[in-house]
């Protein structure tokens, strides 16, 4: 009886409260039977190793309690491939960036053994963690979601075929855009790269006037390839993203061109005139690079926005199908 | 890798699932508790395990296919457990298709034999 007792009383630990009794009820007078029966065999009365053998056949109790439960999965088949393709991606993502940051601080002139030792040491945290923040994301979907939202899907929205080869490339670049988004907010450093002339290069104010433009322009940019990486048949809006992406960079570019200077050369070896004219040359290399870069990203912008044109018209043909 | 026991093991299984809740909804057209209701579908050649079996009982009660009252048998408790209106409706149901798919494996089993 008694090993009945803490038999039941192990199940209901972990059965709800509001059903434990009921269910503790039912049990409790199935296994009364079932020790009834075993008694009747046994002659009139069951020893102890007859009653755990009992116990032991009808299951563990973490099991029984887990039939009552239902055992709910923290991810179900459902949204299973979805955690699976995110979790993939978000790791990989890390991976670059945290390979992106080791070669800057390598390129920064810090020890190569230091460099390695760090990263891995936070990259396993940075593993961990982000499996973690997608699997709660996923669990919180499963749980409290709708699932089905996911696998709702249009053929019209299905990557192109060369989308593996878009992906690493968007890798990549979030990859970068991290490592310059840290470079830009002062958390790495890099080390001077001419340490032989004396030349020494500086950005003009220019640049910090417009610090929070660029923050946010760098920000947009990780957050639209993150985007395009876990959502790549919403062909849509990565289209829109990128389009103002480029939109973006053009305004923040021509906010940029205010100026007469965008780089300060200086060097106490350097001859005065020598300065003035790699000044001069700088300030015109710089200018043309800014157009340019306005002029290749308005054309960008242009073409993201053609393609949602032919994206639309691919809607409209099928809607008339 | 799974050896061909096991695989035919998880098969039989999957195949058994769902034919044991039509098999104890056929079987609660008529009151039972869970002991006579396990020795019933046994007498029918149907093995249910009994930690599998409460736990899909209470199920289908909250399911609103199943009704239940404890009453009294040879001075204990019982729980019995009866097909409720829902439960006839959807027994029903579950019964042609069970019926539509059967005729469809026979069918195909004799081509392919």
């Amino acid at each position: 009886m008694d090993l009945i007792e803490r038999y039941l009383a192990a199940i209901g630990r972990e059965l709800p409260q509001k059903e434990r009794t009921d269910i503790l009820a039912e049990l409790r007078e199935v296994l009364m039977d079932k020790l009834d029966t075993l008694k009747a065999a046994a002659g009139g009365k069951a020893s102890r190793a007859d009653v755990e053998a009992m116990l032991i056949g009808y299951g563990h109790p973490l099991t029984i309690a887990g039939r009552y439960r239902g055992s709910p999965s923290l991810i179900g088949p459902e949204v299973f491939p979805f955690w699976w393709k995110t979790l993939r991606m978000a790791l990989i993502v890390v991976l670059i960036a945290y390979c992106a940051l080791a070669g800057v601080a390598l390129f920064a002139g810090r020890n190569e053994h230091m460099v390695i030792r760090d990263a891995t040491n936070s990259l396993q945290a940075a593993l961990m963690i982000t499996f973690g923040i997608v699997t709660l994301v996923f669990a919180g979907i499963e749980r409290f979601g709708k699932p089905g939202m996911l696998t709702r899907w249009k053929p019209r929205n299905l990557p192109p075929v060369d989308r593996r080869v878009r992906s690493f490339e968007r890798i990549v670049e979030t990859g970068f855009a991290v490592a310059f988004l840290l470079w830009w907010v002062g958390l790495i450093h890099f080390r001077n790269w001419m340490p032989d002339t004396g030349l020494t290069l500086t950005l003009a104010p220019v640049w910090a006037a417009n610090f929070w433009p660029i923050l946010g322009y760098s920000a947009f940019e990780i957050a639209g390839n993150l985007i395009a990486l876990v959502l790549p048949r919403r062909l849509a809006l990565n289209g829109v993203l990128r389009g103002l992406k480029f939109l973006l960079g053009a305004a923040i570019l021509s906010r940029v061109l205010d100026t007469d200077h965008w780089v300060f050369a200086s060097g106490p070896n350097i001859p005065a005139p020598a300065l003035a004219i790699l000044q001069t040359n700088i300030d015109l290399g710089m200018k043309v690079a800014v157009y340019a870069a306005i002029l290749i990203m308005l054309c960008m912008a242009a073409v993201e926005a053609w393609r949602l044109w032919t994206l639309r018209g691919v809607a409209g043909a099928s809607a008339l199908a | 890798m799974p050896d061909q026991t096991d695989i035919f093991e998880a098969l039989r299984l999957e195949l058994r699932r769902g034919s044991l809740i039509l098999a104890v909804l056929g079987q609660l057209r008529r009151e039972h508790y869970g002991y006579t209701l396990r020795h019933a579908l046994a007498e029918c050649g149907l093995e249910i395990d009994e930690g599998a079996l409460y736990p899909m009982l209470r199920r289908l009660e909250s399911q609103g296919l199943l009704t239940s009252e404890w009453r009294e048998e040879d001075k204990r408790n019982k729980r019995f457990y009866r097909l409720s209106a829902l439960g006839a409706e959807t027994l029903a149901r579950l019964i042609a298709e069970w019926r539509r798919l059967d005729a469809s494996l026979t069918t195909i089993l004799n081509e392919e034999a």
